[in-house]
């Protein structure tokens, strides 16, 4: 009769440490989200700089942070075409400091008047938006007209000229006209 | 090969940095090229890319290697310099800087080399400092 007693007693003190814990750590709870989201930066002189579209946001009360969904960036690049990035989802730090672009990554700039096209695909896009600075570890594969340039990492730097620099393992392939 | 010229290029390297702006995309590091039989390894290539024109390729090493085999039986060509550049279609490749070109047992020697990439023909080498002509060695004879 004893034993059940104790182990009764020690079965309910372990429930209420559950409960306890559960009340002290805050749960990761949706306070609000958005559909349809479309939201336009503009820069110091007025014109588009930054544009996010995302068929749905879901922000976060606990750490403040946003995920996206089918998130799509336009970069708008001065006097030539944007350019557009596009991920399966997307995550935003509380602090904007990270936005991670998940999955299959497209960024797509057309061409243009003495503008070559580019296009290139990757996954697991990290942006850094106020350092105007983008990273990846994943395979890199960039192409423009019939040329083609596949690598592994990647990093862009956006603030004006937008530079790219393929990190490793780089394989260039460049179609010649006779 | 005479059809070096219409092959695609292929560049190996440790990292590329792509200049949108500018059309430039910068191989560095243990850079390989091969175009056709052409092999040629550097420190570092550059592709220009302009609309409508042809890519220019310019190699810098230390030294720029190069090689390639001939259509009419004179073996393969090798040569080395500091730089080398050619258009991407275009027959001709300069050689710039202690450049030196064997052909069989013909060696050439100048700080410039114009080399008819299509006919395996040595065209000239006009020297760029005005110091030295092209010096050959005919036969390899020492």
């Amino acid at each position: 009769m004893l034993l059940l007693l104790v182990v009764v007693t020690l079965w309910i003190a372990r429930q209420s440490m559950q409960e306890e814990a559960e009340r002290t750590t805050p749960q990761h709870r949706v306070d609000y989200y958005l559909e349809g989201v479309d939201s336009t930066l503009m820069d110091l002189s007025g014109r588009p700089s930054k544009r996010l579209v995302a068929n749905r946001m879901t922000h976060f009360m606990d750490d403040d942070s946003t995920e996206l969904e089918s998130p799509r960036m336009t970069l708008y690049d001065l006097d030539r075409p944007p350019w557009h990035v596009r991920s399966e989802t997307g995550w935003l730090s509380g602090d904007g400091e990270v936005l991670l672009l998940q999955g299959e990554v497209k960024i797509d700039r057309f061409a243009a008047p003495g503008v070559r096209p580019m296009h290139i695909t990757t996954r697991d896009l990290r942006v850094q938006p106020r350092d105007n600075y983008v990273e990846t570890d994943a395979e890199v594969h960039a192409r423009s007209n019939q040329d083609r340039i596949d690598a592994k990492g990647m990093q862009i730097w956006l603030q004006q000229p937008i530079r790219i620099k393929l990190l490793a393992n780089v394989r260039g392939h460049y179609e010649v006209e006779p | 090969l005479q059809s070096d010229k219409d092959q695609p290029i292929y560049i190996e390297a440790d990292a590329v940095d792509i200049d949108d702006r500018n059309g430039t995309s910068i191989y560095k590091g243990n850079v390989v090229l091969t175009q056709g039989s052409i092999v040629m390894t550097a420190d570092q290539v550059t592709v220009t890319q302009h609309q409508e024109q042809t890519d220019q390729i310019e190699a810098i090493g230390s030294p720029v290697t190069f090689q390639q085999d001939t259509d009419n039986g004179k073996g393969t060509i090798k040569g080395r310099a500091k730089k080398a550049e050619y258009s991407a279609n275009g027959e001709t490749l300069n050689m710039i800087g202690d450049a030196i070109l064997i052909q069989g047992k013909d060696t050439f020697k100048s700080d410039r080399i114009v080399y008819d990439r299509a006919r395996a023909i040595v065209k000239a080498g006009a020297s760029a400092k005005g110091k030295e002509r092209v010096r050959v060695t005919i036969g390899g004879k020492k």
